[in-house]
């Protein structure tokens, strides 16, 4: 176990940090001041709760609340992408009928000249 | 040439008892756009309900899957279908064609139809334009969030 007040990112790190702020459309010592923030926050929770006690050290604590972030952020996500594509299928369901409505409406003029006896390529 | 590397640092308002530096790096920039998602109520939680509510969403999150599968699958069944009328609407463009031109010229030399002229015309024409020429029923034209593979 390491005491740190600071922490370095690796070159490889770094660069998906820049990536990460590139997305966000922020500046990456923005992104930053949010992990600070983060860990800040985290830290403060787990030395009221659990520090004494030692029931479960900071890391392990870090990556459950985390990990619970993630299943709660991917299943709204989902959610929603749910909704969109119910919606989509719908959408495309009532066009493909209306289709072929019209395609046999179509179908219906054409046999009526040819039952005229109009001649047909 | 100079290699332009950041090393970018982050610093904590108390000292941290961690094990692995990298590893929690890692995690910190992997973790960081979920834990935006958390609200400061759930951060106060206990880890004991944390764990039980996590296991409730999990289970959500499985059956809302298996629901998204199903779905995808009736995507796909549409998309088959729309990508038949595509082609079967390059072989009717032909006919359709005709058949207006047919119609007009029946019209014209006075032979009596079995249906509204005017009203069939105006009919033949909103299938070639929504179907044919692609410039009415977006529905089908953009078919959304289908790239073509």
């Amino acid at each position: 176990m390491n005491n740190i007040k600071k922490l370095t990112f690796s070159v490889n790190q770094s660069r998906r940090v820049i990536r990460a702020a590139e997305n966000k459309k922020i500046e990456p010592k923005e992104l930053l001041k949010g992990y600070e923030l983060m860990v800040n926050i985290l830290f403060k929770h787990w030395k009221e709760e659990y520090a004494e006690t030692m029931e479960i050290d900071f890391q392990t604590f870090f990556y459950e609340i985390m990990k619970f972030a993630e299943v709660k952020y991917r299943l709204e996500k989902t959610k929603s992408d749910l909704e969109k594509i119910k919606e989509m299928s719908k959408l495309l369901n009532e066009a493909i009928e209306e289709y072929k409505e019209d395609y046999t409406m179509l179908k219906a003029i054409e046999d009526s000249l040819r039952n005229m006896g109009v001649e047909w390529v | 040439m100079k290699l332009n590397i950041t090393q970018f640092k982050i610093r904590f308002k108390e000292k941290i008892e961690i094990e692995n530096e990298e590893k929690f790096a890692d995690n910190i920039i992997y973790y960081y756009p979920f834990f935006q998602s958390l609200e400061e109520n759930e951060l106060k939680k206990s880890l004991q309900s944390i764990r039980e509510e996590k296991k409730v969403l999990e289970k959500e999150f499985k059956k809302i899957k298996e629901e998204f599968s199903d779905i995808l699958g009736e995507i796909a069944k549409i998309r088959f279908t729309a990508n038949e009328l595509y082609n079967q609407n390059r072989v009717i463009a032909l006919t359709t064609g005709l058949l207006r031109h047919k119609l007009i010229d029946l019209h014209n030399n006075n032979v009596e139809l079995p249906f509204d002229y005017e009203e069939t015309l105006k009919f033949v024409e909103h299938f070639i334009y929504r179907y044919l020429t692609k410039k009415e029923d977006k529905r089908l034209v953009d078919q959304l969030p289908f790239k073509e593979v």
